[in-house]
Protein backbone atom coordinates (compact mmCIF):
# COMPACT_ATOMS: atom_id res chain seq x y z
CA UNK A 1 0.00 0.00 0.00
CA UNK A 2 1.80 2.92 -0.98
CA UNK A 3 1.63 6.43 1.06
CA UNK A 4 -0.35 8.13 -1.33
CA UNK A 5 -3.51 5.68 -0.57
CA UNK A 6 -2.74 5.86 3.32
CA UNK A 7 -3.04 9.69 3.00
CA UNK A 8 -6.05 9.94 0.86
CA UNK A 9 -7.72 6.92 3.02
CA UNK A 10 -7.19 9.19 6.02
CA UNK A 11 -8.71 12.13 4.55
CA UNK A 12 -11.55 10.16 3.45
CA UNK A 13 -12.36 8.91 6.63
CA UNK A 14 -12.24 12.75 7.88
CA UNK A 15 -14.18 13.35 5.27
CA UNK A 16 -16.65 10.77 5.97
CA UNK A 17 -17.20 11.70 9.36
CA UNK A 18 -17.36 15.59 8.69
CA UNK A 19 -20.45 14.08 6.14
CA UNK A 20 -21.97 12.45 9.02
CA UNK A 21 -21.88 14.71 11.55
CA UNK A 22 -23.10 17.66 9.06
CA UNK A 23 -25.81 15.92 7.62
CA UNK A 24 -26.88 13.99 10.33
CA UNK A 25 -26.26 15.67 13.64
CA UNK A 26 -26.92 19.02 15.24
CA UNK A 27 -23.45 19.88 14.58
CA UNK A 28 -24.19 22.88 12.59
CA UNK A 29 -27.09 24.56 14.31
CA UNK A 30 -24.57 24.58 17.21
CA UNK A 31 -21.93 26.11 15.22
CA UNK A 32 -24.12 28.53 13.49
CA UNK A 33 -25.08 29.86 17.37
CA UNK A 34 -21.04 30.98 17.27
CA UNK A 35 -22.02 33.22 13.95
CA UNK A 36 -25.22 34.63 15.24
CA UNK A 37 -24.46 37.83 16.90
CA UNK A 38 -28.15 38.82 18.63
CA UNK A 39 -30.12 41.36 17.13
CA UNK A 40 -30.84 44.82 17.83
CA UNK A 41 -33.86 45.95 16.58
CA UNK A 42 -34.14 49.76 18.01
CA UNK A 43 -34.44 53.12 16.03
CA UNK A 44 -31.72 54.37 13.33
CA UNK A 45 -31.68 56.74 11.02
CA UNK A 46 -31.37 54.37 8.47
CA UNK A 47 -32.27 50.35 7.16
CA UNK A 48 -29.31 49.20 5.10
CA UNK A 49 -30.27 45.68 3.29
CA UNK A 50 -26.95 44.44 2.09
CA UNK A 51 -26.96 42.86 -1.82
CA UNK A 52 -27.47 38.58 -1.54
CA UNK A 53 -28.61 36.38 -4.29
CA UNK A 54 -28.72 39.05 -6.50
CA UNK A 55 -31.34 39.06 -9.60
CA UNK A 56 -32.53 35.85 -11.31
CA UNK A 57 -32.27 35.61 -15.04
CA UNK A 58 -36.07 36.60 -15.24
CA UNK A 59 -35.59 39.89 -13.70
CA UNK A 60 -37.19 39.08 -10.40
CA UNK A 61 -35.26 38.93 -7.33
CA UNK A 62 -33.48 35.78 -5.99
CA UNK A 63 -35.19 33.73 -2.51
CA UNK A 64 -32.48 35.38 -0.81
CA UNK A 65 -32.81 38.84 -1.70
CA UNK A 66 -36.58 39.16 -1.33
CA UNK A 67 -36.23 37.69 1.96
CA UNK A 68 -33.79 40.55 3.15
CA UNK A 69 -36.22 42.99 1.20
CA UNK A 70 -39.25 42.39 2.66
CA UNK A 71 -37.21 42.23 6.35
CA UNK A 72 -36.25 45.76 5.83
CA UNK A 73 -39.19 47.28 4.39
CA UNK A 74 -41.19 45.52 7.30
CA UNK A 75 -38.28 47.05 9.60
CA UNK A 76 -39.65 50.42 7.80
CA UNK A 77 -42.82 49.92 8.29
CA UNK A 78 -42.17 49.23 11.96
CA UNK A 79 -41.39 52.80 12.04
CA UNK A 80 -37.73 51.89 12.83
CA UNK A 81 -35.97 54.17 10.40
CA UNK A 82 -37.29 57.13 8.04
CA UNK A 83 -34.65 55.77 5.09
CA UNK A 84 -34.31 52.48 3.29
CA UNK A 85 -31.17 52.20 1.52
CA UNK A 86 -30.92 48.70 -0.62
CA UNK A 87 -27.96 47.96 -2.48
CA UNK A 88 -26.94 45.58 -5.39
CA UNK A 89 -25.61 45.57 -8.47
CA UNK A 90 -26.38 44.24 -11.71
CA UNK A 91 -25.39 40.30 -11.97
CA UNK A 92 -22.08 40.85 -14.63
CA UNK A 93 -22.64 44.47 -14.93
CA UNK A 94 -26.03 43.28 -17.02
CA UNK A 95 -29.63 43.66 -16.72
CA UNK A 96 -31.33 45.43 -14.11
CA UNK A 97 -29.58 46.13 -10.72
CA UNK A 98 -30.64 44.50 -7.61
CA UNK A 99 -31.18 47.84 -6.09
CA UNK A 100 -33.08 48.76 -7.96
CA UNK A 101 -35.19 45.91 -8.28
CA UNK A 102 -35.60 45.86 -4.59
CA UNK A 103 -36.75 49.71 -4.85
CA UNK A 104 -39.32 49.31 -7.30
CA UNK A 105 -41.12 46.43 -4.85
CA UNK A 106 -40.67 48.76 -2.06
CA UNK A 107 -42.02 51.31 -3.74
CA UNK A 108 -44.92 49.00 -4.93
CA UNK A 109 -45.76 48.33 -1.27
CA UNK A 110 -46.01 51.45 -0.40
CA UNK A 111 -42.64 53.33 0.27
CA UNK A 112 -42.48 56.78 -0.41
CA UNK A 113 -39.88 57.31 -2.95
CA UNK A 114 -37.96 59.83 -1.08
CA UNK A 115 -37.42 57.07 2.02
CA UNK A 116 -35.59 54.83 -0.38
CA UNK A 117 -31.80 54.97 -1.69
CA UNK A 118 -30.14 52.85 -3.89
CA UNK A 119 -27.10 51.80 -4.30
CA UNK A 120 -26.05 49.44 -7.18
CA UNK A 121 -22.51 49.66 -7.89
CA UNK A 122 -20.83 47.89 -4.75
CA UNK A 123 -19.56 44.47 -5.55
CA UNK A 124 -18.53 43.13 -2.36
CA UNK A 125 -19.53 43.46 1.25
CA UNK A 126 -16.80 46.02 1.51
CA UNK A 127 -17.29 48.17 -1.32
CA UNK A 128 -21.05 48.08 0.15
CA UNK A 129 -19.98 49.56 3.88
CA UNK A 130 -17.37 52.16 1.45
CA UNK A 131 -20.25 53.50 -0.67
CA UNK A 132 -22.95 53.65 1.79
CA UNK A 133 -20.70 55.85 3.84
CA UNK A 134 -20.34 58.14 0.62
CA UNK A 135 -24.27 58.08 0.82
CA UNK A 136 -25.49 58.15 4.13
CA UNK A 137 -22.46 59.47 5.89
CA UNK A 138 -22.83 63.33 4.68
CA UNK A 139 -27.19 62.94 5.38
CA UNK A 140 -25.74 62.56 9.13
CA UNK A 141 -26.94 58.69 9.15
CA UNK A 142 -24.68 57.10 11.36
CA UNK A 143 -26.70 54.18 12.98
CA UNK A 144 -28.01 51.80 11.03
CA UNK A 145 -29.83 48.73 11.43
CA UNK A 146 -28.02 46.32 8.96
CA UNK A 147 -29.86 43.71 7.12
CA UNK A 148 -27.57 41.46 6.45
CA UNK A 149 -27.59 36.94 6.52
CA UNK A 150 -27.02 35.86 9.90
CA UNK A 151 -23.52 34.27 9.25
CA UNK A 152 -22.16 37.11 7.34
CA UNK A 153 -23.34 39.88 10.37
CA UNK A 154 -20.35 40.04 12.30
CA UNK A 155 -18.18 40.94 9.50
CA UNK A 156 -20.21 43.39 7.85
CA UNK A 157 -20.88 44.81 10.92
CA UNK A 158 -17.04 45.39 11.62
CA UNK A 159 -16.81 46.72 8.07
CA UNK A 160 -19.59 49.26 8.60
CA UNK A 161 -18.05 49.79 12.13
CA UNK A 162 -14.64 50.67 10.18
CA UNK A 163 -16.65 53.03 7.44
CA UNK A 164 -17.94 55.87 9.83
CA UNK A 165 -21.72 53.49 11.26
CA UNK A 166 -22.51 52.69 14.19
CA UNK A 167 -24.82 49.17 12.93
CA UNK A 168 -27.03 47.45 14.88
CA UNK A 169 -27.47 44.05 13.48
CA UNK A 170 -31.26 42.93 11.93
CA UNK A 171 -30.30 39.76 10.50
CA UNK A 172 -32.59 37.97 7.86
CA UNK A 173 -32.13 34.38 8.01
CA UNK A 174 -31.58 33.00 4.35
CA UNK A 175 -30.64 29.82 5.85
CA UNK A 176 -32.87 28.57 8.76
CA UNK A 177 -30.64 27.74 11.62
CA UNK A 178 -32.66 25.58 12.73
CA UNK A 179 -33.52 23.23 10.21
CA UNK A 180 -33.16 20.21 11.15
CA UNK A 181 -33.39 18.01 7.57
CA UNK A 182 -30.03 16.86 6.35
CA UNK A 183 -30.00 19.00 2.99
CA UNK A 184 -31.07 22.02 5.76
CA UNK A 185 -27.96 21.00 7.69
CA UNK A 186 -25.64 20.90 4.76
CA UNK A 187 -26.96 24.22 3.41
CA UNK A 188 -25.81 26.00 6.79
CA UNK A 189 -22.89 24.23 6.68
CA UNK A 190 -21.81 25.48 3.63
CA UNK A 191 -23.09 28.95 4.36
CA UNK A 192 -20.53 28.67 7.39
CA UNK A 193 -18.09 27.68 5.66
CA UNK A 194 -17.97 30.36 2.89
CA UNK A 195 -17.98 32.60 6.50
CA UNK A 196 -15.06 31.23 7.85
CA UNK A 197 -13.08 31.64 4.34
CA UNK A 198 -14.61 34.80 3.75
CA UNK A 199 -13.54 36.20 7.38
CA UNK A 200 -10.00 34.53 6.98
CA UNK A 201 -9.45 36.41 3.63
CA UNK A 202 -10.72 39.78 5.05
CA UNK A 203 -8.73 39.29 8.11
CA UNK A 204 -5.69 38.93 5.68
CA UNK A 205 -6.29 41.34 3.26
CA UNK A 206 -6.46 43.41 6.80
CA UNK A 207 -10.09 44.87 5.65
CA UNK A 208 -11.47 44.44 9.29
CA UNK B 1 -37.64 13.12 11.37
CA UNK B 2 -36.19 13.65 7.92
CA UNK B 3 -33.01 12.18 8.76
CA UNK B 4 -34.26 9.17 10.40
CA UNK B 5 -36.18 7.95 7.47
CA UNK B 6 -33.05 9.21 5.21
CA UNK B 7 -30.44 7.28 7.12
CA UNK B 8 -33.33 4.47 7.06
CA UNK B 9 -33.75 4.24 3.91
CA UNK B 10 -29.66 4.22 2.87
CA UNK B 11 -29.48 1.59 4.90
CA UNK B 12 -31.71 -0.38 3.45
CA UNK B 13 -30.97 0.13 0.27
CA UNK B 14 -26.78 -0.25 1.07
CA UNK B 15 -28.25 -3.91 2.42
CA UNK B 16 -29.76 -4.61 -0.89
CA UNK B 17 -27.31 -3.68 -2.86
CA UNK B 18 -24.42 -5.62 -0.79
CA UNK B 19 -26.71 -8.75 -1.27
CA UNK B 20 -27.13 -8.65 -4.60
CA UNK B 21 -23.64 -7.93 -5.71
CA UNK B 22 -22.33 -10.50 -3.26
CA UNK B 23 -24.55 -13.41 -4.40
CA UNK B 24 -23.92 -12.48 -8.40
CA UNK B 25 -20.51 -12.75 -7.98
CA UNK B 26 -17.83 -14.24 -6.57
CA UNK B 27 -16.71 -10.75 -5.09
CA UNK B 28 -13.19 -10.87 -3.77
CA UNK B 29 -13.62 -7.39 -1.73
CA UNK B 30 -14.36 -8.07 1.82
CA UNK B 31 -16.28 -5.28 4.39
CA UNK B 32 -13.29 -4.12 5.56
CA UNK B 33 -11.49 -3.63 1.81
CA UNK B 34 -14.79 -2.07 0.40
CA UNK B 35 -14.60 0.47 3.56
CA UNK B 36 -11.42 1.19 2.95
CA UNK B 37 -11.69 1.87 -1.02
CA UNK B 38 -14.47 4.04 -0.23
CA UNK B 39 -12.28 5.79 2.29
CA UNK B 40 -9.68 6.18 -0.63
CA UNK B 41 -12.43 6.98 -2.96
CA UNK B 42 -13.81 9.48 -0.26
CA UNK B 43 -10.25 11.34 -0.07
CA UNK B 44 -9.73 11.60 -3.78
CA UNK B 45 -13.04 13.14 -4.02
CA UNK B 46 -12.22 15.70 -1.19
CA UNK B 47 -8.93 16.52 -2.41
CA UNK B 48 -10.14 17.02 -5.87
CA UNK B 49 -12.57 19.40 -4.76
CA UNK B 50 -10.33 21.57 -2.26
CA UNK B 51 -7.81 21.91 -5.60
CA UNK B 52 -10.51 23.02 -7.29
CA UNK B 53 -12.16 25.88 -5.03
CA UNK B 54 -8.20 26.46 -4.41
CA UNK B 55 -8.10 27.19 -8.32
CA UNK B 56 -10.92 28.93 -8.63
CA UNK B 57 -9.66 31.12 -5.85
CA UNK B 58 -6.60 31.97 -7.48
CA UNK B 59 -8.19 32.58 -10.79
CA UNK B 60 -10.93 34.71 -9.12
CA UNK B 61 -8.26 36.61 -7.47
CA UNK B 62 -5.94 36.71 -10.34
CA UNK B 63 -8.56 38.35 -12.95
CA UNK B 64 -9.83 40.91 -10.34
CA UNK B 65 -6.03 41.81 -9.81
CA UNK B 66 -4.98 42.02 -13.12
CA UNK B 67 -7.78 42.89 -14.84
CA UNK B 68 -10.97 45.31 -15.23
CA UNK B 69 -13.32 42.47 -14.90
CA UNK B 70 -14.93 41.34 -11.51
CA UNK B 71 -15.58 37.61 -10.80
CA UNK B 72 -17.71 37.25 -7.91
CA UNK B 73 -16.13 34.59 -5.22
CA UNK B 74 -19.73 33.43 -5.21
CA UNK B 75 -19.34 31.36 -8.69
CA UNK B 76 -17.47 28.78 -6.77
CA UNK B 77 -20.76 28.31 -4.75
CA UNK B 78 -22.01 26.04 -6.88
CA UNK B 79 -23.29 22.81 -6.19
CA UNK B 80 -22.32 21.23 -9.67
CA UNK B 81 -18.36 22.22 -8.83
CA UNK B 82 -19.02 19.16 -5.88
CA UNK B 83 -20.76 16.84 -8.39
CA UNK B 84 -17.84 17.67 -10.85
CA UNK B 85 -15.58 16.90 -8.67
CA UNK B 86 -16.99 13.57 -7.98
CA UNK B 87 -16.67 12.59 -11.35
CA UNK B 88 -13.17 13.33 -11.19
CA UNK B 89 -12.46 11.51 -8.72
CA UNK B 90 -13.82 8.31 -10.11
CA UNK B 91 -11.77 8.93 -13.34
CA UNK B 92 -8.76 9.56 -11.12
CA UNK B 93 -9.36 6.52 -8.64
CA UNK B 94 -9.89 4.03 -11.55
CA UNK B 95 -6.31 5.56 -13.49
CA UNK B 96 -4.94 4.58 -10.21
CA UNK B 97 -6.76 1.15 -9.46
CA UNK B 98 -7.36 -0.21 -13.11
CA UNK B 99 -7.30 -3.89 -11.94
CA UNK B 100 -10.38 -3.29 -10.10
CA UNK B 101 -12.58 -2.50 -12.97
CA UNK B 102 -10.90 -4.86 -15.14
CA UNK B 103 -11.12 -7.71 -13.43
CA UNK B 104 -14.62 -7.23 -12.99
Amino acid sequence: MSAASVILRCVGAVALGGFVAVAYTPAPNLLNRVFSPPARLEPAAAIVVLAGGGVRGDGSLSDVSLRRTLHGIALYRRGLAPLLAFSGPAAGGMGPAEGDVRSALAREVGVPRSAIISETTARTTREEASRMSALLLPRGVRRVLLVVDTQGAYRAARLFERNGFDPLLAPAEDVSSVDGSPEGRLDLARRLAIEIVALAYYRVAGYL
Amino acid sequence: MNAVFVVGLLAVSTTLAWTLTTRRRDRRLGLRATGLALCEFAGLWTVLLALNLALGVTIVLAVRTATPFFISMYVLNDISLAIASGLQAFVVYWRRHPGVTEAA
